[in-house]
């Protein structure tokens, strides 16, 4: 199988720490990945570099064969990688549906002066991306919250909105940073549902990354452990559990929340 | 579901009666001086709607309004005086520009294109910068634009100013204008451009992350607003019929911020809110400031009132509601049925 991602030797550092080292990556298409390590690992630096938030240090991310090293972010996100965000990062002021509408500009076919005379070719382009839209948001459970503004929803379905929103970009690489963080046992087994879901419906590869284990275990065909900004292992979540190394630098303390 | 846009539009064209209706009575009752006073307030609400594309909806802190505003009051003077009377006034004109006289309405465009392209220019380096820097860096363009006409005397007179611009502005060109723009701003804003600039104003990384090209999009709202400024300056310009660099300064600028922030800078209906109250606020302040009886009272002369009174409500609006009277709020037919949908949820 082609593989979507290919990330060597990324490294990064903040004045004069190094973040990330040596990270390398291989994603196969149509997987879901799991990346895990204690807070402060480098995870959430990893997604910054693969979506152009940062710019590494060194290293490439080749993403369908291209070089996407360094980026911009609107450029990646065209492309076909989207993500969400661990501390959200929702337009909280506007409504549910345009929060999806953001995202699914990528496919408006009309331009700035259709859209300031309001033409005919507008309106009927902004018809179909609200379809969309509307589509997306009952897939992700939300519809009925369509008109809502996006900063009043529960803590539980802004995440999933995150995750609407990033869809609606139609990626081929989809990351998710910490999806199911502050949810309840109820709430992450729907989103374990809906993320496996997701990856059937629409041929998604996703790059996940997770402090519940429950979520990784059941969820990701292979994982890789992040450790001061290293990977310090790699392999089925089955491999992982029993790795002595990542037993002690990592499991030992959190397999008890789990 | 597709009847709803036809409703909307029948009192779109119901409003715009209306609203044509009272001009024409006020044109017809109203002495000079009040008419004046109902063209700022149409003048206004095009300056501040288009400042509130960029301050309000995109997020940018732009004071550099005047600026535009300035360019295009210029362009459409040195466009519509008669060649004869530029001939006097500004003997070292090129001659192309010397022997030209455009019609009110292709004068208009020219102003907010120039204004626009003006934007285009300073909105490159600028836009980069984040809050306070870009709020200071478009000051900076207020006093270039100073500058430049100060010192291009052969096409502006220098600081004495251009006088005996023609007269062309009337309450039915400014409130014309002044609902074709807030109509093409109210499109723009529900389009997808508009949303992507909301996106920006309410999460730069995300917007970025989702594909939004933040700075095409940035300088898209610039230019767009730099346009009607352009637009509103002119119009300006027609009205008074004099103009000079010193009219297109700070206090301009901070004027339309005052009324933007005051009627809610995230909303063009705030624009006409504040606009309103802005605009007849000081004026009626200003009857009372040399004295006089009120219900009776007598009242001593107070110089300055309304300023102290002004200046006031600003401070109270921004401690009790910053985000102004109407907020990211557009006024909506279905305000009125609000209630009656909150029971059914
Ligand atoms: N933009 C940044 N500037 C400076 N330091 C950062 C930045 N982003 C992350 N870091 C630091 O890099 C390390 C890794 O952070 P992060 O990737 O967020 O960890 P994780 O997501 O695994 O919890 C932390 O020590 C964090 O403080
Ligand atoms: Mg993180």
């Amino acid at each position: 199988m082609a593989n979507v991602l290919i990330v060597k030797n990324l490294s990064i550092q903040f004045r004069g720490l190094a973040a990330v080292s040596g990270y390398a990556l291989s994603l196969e298409k149509g997987a879901i990945f799991g990346l895990i390590g204690t807070n402060g690992a480098g995870k959430t630096t990893v997604f910054n570099m693969l979506t152009g938030a940062l710019v590494p240090d060194s290293g490439t991310i080749a993403f369908e064969g291209k070089d996407i090293t360094g980026h911009r972010p609107d450029r990646i996100a065209k492309r076909g990688i989207a993500r969400t965000f661990q501390n959200l990062r929702l337009f909280s002021g506007i409504s549910v549906l345009d929060n999806v509408l953001v995202g699914a500009q990528l496919y408006k076919h009309y331009g700035y002066f259709q859209g300031i005379l309001g033409l005919p070719a507008a309106r009927k382009d902004e018809a179909a991306l609200r379809e969309k839209a509307l589509e997306l948001l009952e897939i992700m459970g939300l519809a009925d919250f369509a008109s809502r503004e996006a900063g009043s929803l529960p803590y539980g379905s802004q995440r999933r909105l995150e995750i609407a929103r990033a869809l609606a970009t139609r990626p081929k690489l989809l990351l998710l940073d910490e999806p199911a963080a502050g949810m309840n046992p109820k709430e992450s087994l729907e989103l374990m549902e809906t993320i496996s879901r997701i990856r059937e419906r629409f041929g998604v590869t996703v790059l996940l990354i997770e402090h519940d284990m429950k979520v990784v275990m059941n969820l990701c065909e292979r994982v890789q452990v992040l450790c001061y900004g290293k990977i310090i292992a790699e392999g089925t979540p089955t491999e992982i559990k029993n790795d002595p190394q990542v037993v002690e630098a990592y499991l030992g303390r959190s397999v008890r929340h789990a | 579901m597709p009847r709803k846009p036809s409703a909307t539009t029948l009192r779109g064209i119901g409003g715009v009666a209306v609203l044509a209706a009272a001009l024409f009575v006020m044109n017809l009752t109203l002495p000079d001086y009040y008419l004046r006073i109902v063209n700022l307030i149409g003048i206004n609400i095009i300056l501040v709607a288009s400042l509130n594309l960029t301050n309000g909806f995109t997020g940018i802190f732009s004071l550099g309004h005047a600026g535009f505003m300035a360019v295009g009051a210029y362009t459409s003077a040195l466009l519509t005086i008669a060649p004869a009377q530029k001939a006097l006034a500004l003997p070292q004109l090129p001659l192309w520009l010397a022997g030209i006289s455009l019609p009110f309405p292709a004068a208009l465009v020219a102003a907010g294109l120039l204004a626009s392209f003006a934007a285009l220019l300073i909105g490159f380096p600028v836009l980069r910068l984040r809050g306070h820097y870009l709020a200071v860096a478009t000051m900076g363009f207020l006093v270039i634009i100073r500058v430049v006409l100060t010192n291009a005397e052969s096409f502006t007179r220098g600081a004495r100013g251009i006088s005996g611009l023609p007269v062309f502005t009337n309450s039915w060109w400014v409130f014309g204008i002044a609902v074709l723009t807030l109509y093409l701003l109210r499109k723009l804003v529900t389009s997808a451009y508009g949303r992507g600039m909301i996106a920006i104003r309410e999460n730069t990384v995300a917007a970025e992350a989702l594909g939004i090209p933040i700075a095409r999009y940035r300088l898209i709202a610039f230019c767009t607003g730099a346009f009607f400024a352009g637009v509103g300056g002119a119009l300006l310009g027609h009205l008074m019929s004099v103009i000079s660099p010193n009219f297109f300064s700070y206090s301009q600028t901070f004027l339309l911020v005052e009324i933007s922030i005051i009627g809610g800078c995230g909303s063009l209906t705030g624009a006409v809110v504040g606009s309103l109250i802005m605009t007849l606020l000081p004026e009626i302040l200003r009857n009372f400031e040399g004295g006089g009886e009120l219900f009776g009272i007598a009242l001593p002369p107070m110089y300055g009132l309304s300023q102290i009174i002004l200046a006031s409500l600003l401070i109270v609006i921004i401690i009790f509601r910053p985000q102004g009277i109407m907020g990211t709020k557009e006024f909506s037919w279905s305000m009125f049925g609000k209630k009656r949908e909150l029971k059914k949820g």
